[in-house]
């Protein structure tokens, strides 16, 4: 088994908050300047851009996570990953339909531009991206469990969008095994300041929206980039582990 | 705290709902408390106050709980979800449902007397 470094939480120029530099290449690009083996790509309430990625990736030898980041109905942000790209489109529609019907300002917001793995641009999204879908966080959880996929409360230490801020303490209940926080925090201090995430593993992630944020907060040591083992070290089970840098950057 | 007003008082000045602890409507309101961010509130509430939130997950129950409130109000029409109900009647805490926006409950709660607790 080895240390990969990861970064689990990048946007693309889809989320319209992030920079427009965000294409698949240059995503690409930078994780591998940054020496990543596994970057995950959330873009709020969509994975529109996942594919691109993914293909990226592959032609670089950069293991792609594709998922969502859905803003919850209590204003929380969660990462949602799944086994089979076929669970991930299925999520896809269900989300969308539990957003609400507003169209996105771009002067205000920014674009929501769709592209392929050549960053070339193949379409814009007019539904904005930045609501509360009408989904709890406990719906969320089941059914995301249900679709074999994976759930990560994001950046939980942060004062907004935060499972801890707005619900206060990690509800019982929810299928969890991990909590990301942001580059902002140590790990010894997110468990200090937030006892209820002390019990569960942490990862530590960028929520890069330009492309100098991207970085290796977090090294899975395992077998290699694979679904399973990713699950196993989130899980820290059959010696493997996740481990967020101390650092802050 | 000189208003004297109890749980039971509100809920005939909200014309609302109880949906759950209706066997605590004598409880004695201290101070009014109103935000929608759960770790806010266990910061800043306190013993005998009531909440007005539009939160209805369960967790707003243990925050009661923990607390100390009299009532938990919520505002604007959202149900409460099943399992809060379930767990407000657990805990005993009166749970107040109203299809009033927040803003409205705050100002009657006020006219009733009732003011915001301050932090220290």
């Amino acid at each position: 088994m080895r240390f990969l470094p990861a970064d689990l939480h990048i946007h693309t120029a889809l989320s319209p908050c992030a920079e427009n530099e965000m294409t698949p290449p240059a995503i690409i690009a930078a994780a591998k300047v940054k020496g990543l083996e596994i970057i995950g790509i959330c873009d709020h309430n969509s994975a529109e851009n996942v594919r691109a990625v993914a293909e990226a990736g592959a032609a670089e030898g950069i293991t792609v996570l594709g998922g969502i980041e859905v803003q919850t109905v209590e204003d929380v942000h969660v990462l949602t990953f799944f086994r089979h790209p076929d669970a991930l489109n299925i999520w896809q529609e269900e989300v969308y339909s539990a957003l609400p019907e507003v169209e996105n300002d771009e002067a205000r917001f920014g674009e929501q531009l769709i592209m392929d793995s050549c960053g070339r641009v193949t379409g814009k999204l007019c539904t904005l991206l930045l609501c509360s879908t009408s989904m709890s966080v406990d719906y969320v959880s089941r059914r995301v469990s249900e679709l074999d996929g994976l759930v990560i409360p994001a950046h939980v230490d942060r004062p907004s969008f935060s499972l801890i801020r707005n619900l206060g303490f990690v509800p019982d209940g929810l299928e969890l095994c991990c909590m990301e926080i942001s580059r902002n925090i140590s790990p010894d201090t997110a468990r200090t300041r937030f006892p209820s995430i002390a019990r569960f593993p942490l990862v530590k992630s960028s929520d890069a929206h330009r492309l100098s944020e991207i970085a290796g907060y977090t090294d899975f040591f395992m077998e290699g980039a694979m679904w399973d083992e990713i699950l196993l070290a989130l899980r820290l089970a059959k010696g493997r582990y996740v481990t967020p840098r101390c650092a802050t950057m | 705290m000189s208003h004297g007003v109890r749980v039971r008082d509100i809920v005939d000045e909200l014309e609302c709902e109880v949906a759950a602890g209706s066997g605590q409507l004598d409880n004695k309101v201290a101070f009014g408390y109103s935000s929608d961010l759960l770790s806010d509130v266990m910061a800043g509430a306190g013993q005998g106050d009531v909440w007005v939130t539009v939160q209805i997950h369960q967790n707003i129950v243990a925050v009661g709980a923990l607390t100390g409130l009299s009532a938990i109000i919520v505002a604007g029409g959202a149900g409460p979800a099943h399992d809060t109900v379930i767990k407000a009647d657990d805990e005993g805490i009166p749970l107040l449902t109203t299809s009033k926006p927040s803003f409205e409950v705050v100002g009657i709660l006020y006219r009733m007397g009732i003011r915001g607790r301050v932090r220290e």
